[in-house]
């Protein structure tokens, strides 16, 4: 009886304990769907990974994961390989934030969770999934993780020509 | 074929089920990643990828392939050894097919099999010796094409599409279609070179043009450098003891 006393009042002390919803950062939008977005499709997309609704953080690429009944500009639906359209970037972009520490930008789980542990980064099960216990970024120097970093950190525009913004703005879809 | 197969004991390379993103065509590999390639990855397992192979996008829906391997001379896949500065011609078959194409399925669309292989050096990042597809795609009757004329008719009964190299040279993959059997030509690197690993990761596609549904499976076979002059030539189908470790997540 005793325990389950305690238990009732810790439940109750929880309930009271502020835990206000926290805006989302504002990052680089340019940069994530020119440099970023790249980079998750390279790295982290894969069906087996984050592309897939089964990941907490889940994202869309083309040729991986895409959002389902998702259509063209022409109404169609865009198929596995279709273009990456403008909703999959907005959840992505808005997904992402959500990993990102804006008081403490290199503490942020976007950063940290693909590092491996060696190198300073947090537990990821990537890292135990496939042979050789390798996670996605072995250390800080790969470039693909350099441009998740950039991002947080708030540098690197696509204008200043070193974030590796490989996709042309043309190829951005804009609806 | 049914000779050898009743004298030669055949030895099933791994099962990992589950499935990656293989692709339909050999260009996706190298296109890049945001507008749906692989980057100039071929996904054998490997190390130096991270140990990625097919099943990190292919979602598996059926009981992983068996495949076998084949080399000549046969020492290289029946023993694991190697000779250096040796040229062997490796064979990738499906033994059986798991997932036939179905025979209503539309003949403009490929069956989605296909495989990608590469031999990494001793640090486990490097890759070793030189890989080379068949590119004087020898037809022999049957449609089995070749890289050595003098092995027709010893074959396995499946068309062999075009293998292609990496744009580095460093892993071979083949354009997905109904096949079921491929070859490729690999020369050992010089003495010295050491313990070597054979990665090869296939994918048994289910015809429905996407990643899931489909078998299949990666394996790892280590190949020790011998001291011996080259082998008779000589066809047979053979196993390779499969130092594999795949595991079933979740």
């Amino acid at each position: 009886m005793k325990p389950f006393a305690i238990l009732l009042c810790g439940c109750l002390f929880a309930c009271t304990v502020e835990n206000p919803d926290r805006p989302l950062p504002e990052l680089d939008r340019t940069y994530f769907d020119r440099a970023v977005q790249p980079v998750f499709a390279r790295r982290c997309a894969f069906s087996d990974c984050h592309g897939t609704p089964r990941r907490f953080f889940s994202i869309y690429a083309r040729g991986r994961y895409r959002l389902p009944n998702a259509l063209d500009v022409d109404g169609e639906p865009i198929g596995i390989m279709g273009d990456i359209t403008r909703r999959e970037l907005d959840l992505n972009y808005e997904r992402a934030l959500g990993f990102v520490d804006p008081n403490e930008p290199g503490k942020s789980q976007i950063v940290l969770k693909p590092l491996a542990e060696e190198a300073g980064g947090l537990y990821h099960r990537a890292s135990e999934l496939y042979a050789y216990d390798l996670d996605v970024f072995l250390d800080p120097s790969d470039e693909d993780y350099a441009v998740l970093v950039r991002w947080v950190f708030g540098g690197a525009p696509c204008e200043d020509g070193g974030g590796r913004c490989e996709v042309p703005e043309r190829d951005v879809p804009t609806e | 074929m049914i000779r050898a197969l009743a004298v030669l004991p055949l030895v099933v390379l791994l099962l990992a089920p589950r499935a990656a993103d293989a692709f339909s065509t050999a260009g996706y590999y190298r296109g890049n990643a945001w507008s749906g390639g692989g980057d100039d990855r071929p996904f054998t397992g490997a190390r130096r990828w991270r140990g990625y192979g097919c099943p990190i996008c292919h979602v598996p829906a059926a009981d992983p392939p068996r495949f076998v391997l084949d080399s000549d001379p046969p020492s290289l896949a029946r023993e694991g050894v190697y000779t250096p500065e040796q040229r062997y011609l490796i064979t990738v078959a499906f033994f059986p097919e798991t997932l036939p194409t179905p025979l209503d399925a539309d003949p403009a669309i490929p069956a989605g099999n296909g495989f990608a292989a590469e031999i990494a050096g001793a640090s486990g990042d490097e890759p070793a010796g030189d890989l080379s597809p068949c590119v004087t795609g020898i037809h022999c009757p049957g449609s089995v094409d070749r890289c050595d004329p003098d092995l027709c008719g010893e074959g396995l009964p499946a068309s062999t599409p075009a293998v292609q190299t990496l744009a580095d040279g460093t892993a071979v993959v083949v354009e997905a279609s109904g096949a079921t059997s491929w070859q490729f030509a690999w020369t050992a690197p010089p003495r010295g070179a050491g313990e070597l690993t054979l990665h090869v990761a296939a994918v048994d596609g289910n015809s429905d043009r996407d990643p899931t549904g489909d078998a299949v499976a990666v394996a790892r076979i280590s190949l020790q450098e011998g001291a011996g002059a080259a082998e008779a030539s000589a066809w047979v189908l053979c196993l390779a003891p499969a130092a594999l470790r795949w595991r079933r997540r979740r």
